[in-house]
């Protein structure tokens, strides 16, 4: 086989749930990879196989119901059917549900390139009552129609066969849409009006673009306009689309939209059969339950408490053997290595903060996982549709609470779950507020300073944590739907997609898929943040101490060499030494020196410089506070045991129980982590947003913890 | 019970007093008529790629009163919040 022969380019194309993705892991396997669509969201998937020796590249288009281009997903699949000009386009149509499927169709015959149905589910469309009549459908739509089962993996190489077929072109020409006599005669001028090669080149049928026009697509209009002669055809455009509507009483889009279902149910009046209505019984039964006015709440709290569970109770070991792992690493590296900036940069900089992204991957492969098995099930639709009621009275959409929840996790996948919401501005007003709910990385920030201030309460002070944060993005999707992002939510309307038992393999390659963007996009970002705080925390390096550690050291060790103390006494002593070492160190490196120089701000919180590197620090990841705190106060933290910290904090007469929460809410609301940062600045593609969001969080935390602390000194607390 | 159609679907705004019913005051178990739709253009296009165009037949499956309503239309289930099922005008078919 020739290797240097262009590969055929297939597009996958299909309604949402019509087993789109089922038939494009049938056809690439393992060899897939995922990527995004340059400067949005939505995921880009590409696979190669080889067929009779014929190289396949194949695209999954994003699934949608129309080529219409209101949504991010349409435009994405138009973008690529029109400017990428696949040699195929496949469109997977969903047996049971074939009037609605071929609505798509339609549109996808129109620009002009070869188009194959892949009529899938077929089985499951019989027993349930729908049969097609395949060899006269294909006649009707004149397409090459091929039944295929993609979870059975039947029809895949029949699909193949007439993909190429269908490139070697014998003759079939696919029905077009007659929109009647006034509009076809409308359609006829603007194309007249496109005049010779300029516009009507593109390969596209010119007719389509005419019909675009007509139905006033702002997309189309725009390449239209960009060109020689653009705006005579643009003006023939407009007069057209008056006459029709004048003429109609009606607009020219929705009577097209009429004439694509008349044309439609024509052709399956002829091809299909309706053997009585079996409908998808135990699905039925199963959403009486489910979307239940009264029961779908308490059903879906159970449901999402289970997952988290799960994927924190699973995820628990792995993630102490991956720590554990690190550990020896670094250990092994730190005695092997010669002491100096170099190994310190690999120790306390490279694998700490790589090291502290791959900790969290068990979770995060769980988490995805659990989302895999709602969506593939069908069952995350429901959950939207039972949320819908609540997050639309606070002002999101019904799909919000899921990045919401995943925020409890972490907000680095919550970010990326923000990708389910269609509509741009509740997909950022969730994400600005997704970083309050309180992610795994603050718990252990929650514990240390709980533990040393309320030793008998302190379950009840972190929760209070988290149900502040609740509360706090509840008044800020108010308050930035009254301001920034004015206006209601989007509309809600889902399908609700017959329940499935879903298949492992999809499963793990959508769980896989999904761990793999974390780990690489965190991966890359924390690893240069890492070296730049570890930078911070290490130069300018001190050599002079305000007391001699080192030959204080030195005493200790000749004392138990001479037998005057134990070998445990010289070693605590020699820890204790290296401890005050390391907080003289950090207080004159650029971080201590930060940390001073924002006292100031911090002041009127009750915190002091201290506090103040460790926020700084926290930003690399929040439960970097923790072991940066250590450092400061000199507690040389050894296996995990914060006992000797949490005594060193409570005991310092400077913090109070106020300075000690208002330090919480702090560490709660301040701005995301880098790693959550960087993500957001991909998912959102706006800097714009990004300083906002690192602005607000930052003046929100500021004040909060302002008003707790001064407020509660008012009130005599202290 | 609103029944009286001017046997032509029509999708603009239309002068003149409105037909009383809508989808969100549909009835459990019912099979209605979708004649018209009073929202934007994106969202029409919408609902029609979604199998509800105008003349399309479908039975409510839930309707409390409160939150999204559910329906059946053309085999499928589709959720419709409560401020969108306002603007979708329906009339009963008769069984």
């Amino acid at each position: 086989m020739n290797h240097s022969e262009k590969p055929i380019v297939v597009a996958l194309a299909g309604n949402p749930n019509s087993g789109k993705t089922t038939i494009f892991n049938n056809l690439t396997g393992a060899n897939q990879h995922v990527g995004n669509y340059p400067g949005v969201t939505v995921e880009k998937k590409e696979g190669f196989l080889t067929f009779r020796g014929r190289r396949i590249k194949v695209i999954d288009l994003p699934g949608t119901y129309s080529l219409s281009a209101h949504s991010l997903d349409e435009v994405i699949a138009r973008n690529v059917i029109i400017e990428d000009h696949p040699d195929v386009v496949v469109d997977i149509v969903d047996a049971s549900n074939i009037e609605r499927n071929l609505y798509l169709t339609t549109q996808l015959v129109e620009p002009g390139l070869p188009v194959v149905i892949a009529l899938n589910m077929s089985d499951m469309a019989r027993d349930r009552g729908v049969i097609t009549d395949e060899k006269h459908l294909a006649q009707l739509l004149g397409l090459r129609v091929v039944p295929t089962v993609g979870n059975k993996r039947q029809g895949i190489d029949d699909l193949l066969q007439a993909v190429i077929e269908t490139i070697g072109g014998n003759g079939r020409r696919p029905a077009l849409v007659n929109y009647g006599r006034e509009i076809e005669a409308e359609l006829a001028k603007i194309a007249a009006a496109f005049g010779p090669a300029e516009i009507s080149t593109n390969g596209h049928r010119p007719r389509w673009m005419a019909l675009k026009l007509l139905e006033g697509d702002t997309e189309v209009s725009k390449i239209i306009e960009s060109r020689p002669g653009g705006n005579r055809a643009l003006a023939v455009a407009d007069a057209g689309r008056k006459r029709i509507e004048t003429l109609f009483g009606d607009s020219a889009a929705a009577l097209v939209s009429d004439r694509r279902y008349g044309f439609i149910s024509g052709a399956c009046s002829e091809a299909v059969t309706l053997t009585g209505q079996h409908r998808h019984a135990l699905s039925d039964k199963i959403d009486l339950a489910l979307i239940h006015p009264i029961l779908g709440l308490p059903i879906f709290a159970f449901l999402m408490w289970l997952m988290f569970n799960l994927t924190f109770t699973l995820g628990e070991k792995p993630m102490g053997w991956i720590e554990t792992g690190i550990g020896m690493l670094s250990g092994f590296l730190a005695s092997s290595l010669p002491p100096g900036l170099p190994t310190s940069l690999l120790v306390d900089g490279v694998i700490a903060g790589v090291g502290g992204v791959i900790v969290f991957l068990p979770n995060v492969m769980l988490l995805f996982l659990a989302i895999a098995v709602l969506e593939d099930t069908g069952y995350m639709a429901r959950a939207a549709f039972v949320m819908d009621r609540v997050m639309h009275k606070i002002g999101l959409h019904g799909k919000s609470f899921i990045p919401m929840l995943i925020g409890f996790g972490c907000t680095v996948p919550a970010y990326m779950a923000g990708r389910i919401i269609d509509d741009k501005t509740d997909r950022l007003v969730t994400m600005h507020v997704t970083t309050f709910m309180s992610c795994g990385a603050r718990l252990p920030v929650y514990i240390l300073v709980c533990g040393a201030f309320w030793p008998a309460h302190a379950g009840n002070v972190v929760f209070s944590l988290y149900v502040l944060g609740v509360l706090v993005a509840v008044g800020m999707v108010k308050l930035l739907r009254r301001t920034r992002f004015k206006g209601m939510s989007a509309p809600f309307i889902m399908e609700l997609p017959p329940y499935r038992v879903p298949t492992l393999r999809s499963l793990v390659i959508h769980m896989w898929e999904r761990s793999w963007m974390y780990l690489r996009k965190a991966g890359t970002i924390i690893l240069s943040i890492s070296i730049i705080i570890w930078f911070l925390m290490t130069f300018p390096v001190k050599h002079e101490f305000s007391q001699d550690y080192r030959s204080m050291v030195q005493t200790a060790q000749t004392a138990h060499a001479q037998g005057t103390i134990s070998a445990a006494d010289m070693q605590t002593e020699t820890a204790r030494y290296d401890a005050a070492i390391g907080a003289e160190r950090i207080e004159y490196s650029f971080a201590g020196r930060l940390g001073k120089f924002i006292e100031p701000i911090l002041k009127p919180l009750g915190f002091d410089w201290r506090l103040g590197i460790a926020l700084i620090s926290g930003v690399a990841a929040k439960e970097v506070v923790v072991s940066t705190m250590g450092t400061i106060y000199g507690v040389a933290e050894s296996g995990g045991e914060s006992g000797s910290l949490r005594r060193t904090i409570a005991s310092d007469p400077k913090y109070t129980k106020l300075t000690a929460y208002a330090f919480l809410v702090f560490v709660l609301l301040y701005m995301p982590c880098v790693a959550s940062m960087a993500v957001f600045l991909r998912e959102t593609g706006s800097v714009k947003e990004l300083l906002f969001q690192f602005g607000y969080t930052l003046g929100l935390a500021w004040g909060m913890a302002l008003i707790i602390y001064q407020g509660g000194r008012l009130l005599g607390l202290a | 019970m609103f029944t009286s159609d001017n046997g032509k679907t029509t999708m603009s705004d239309m002068p003149g007093p409105k037909p009383a019913l809508t989808l969100g005051g549909a009835k459990v178990g019912k099979v209605y008529m979708l004649i018209g739709f009073d929202g934007g253009h994106h969202l029409r296009e919408k609902i029609y790629s979604m199998g509800l165009n105008s003349g399309a037949h479908f039975r409510v499956i839930s309707n409390p009163g409160f939150g999204p309503v559910s329906l059946e239309v053309r085999q499928t289930r589709l959720g419709i919040g409560r401020g969108m099922a306002a603007e979708i005008r329906i009339k009963e078919v008769e069984p």
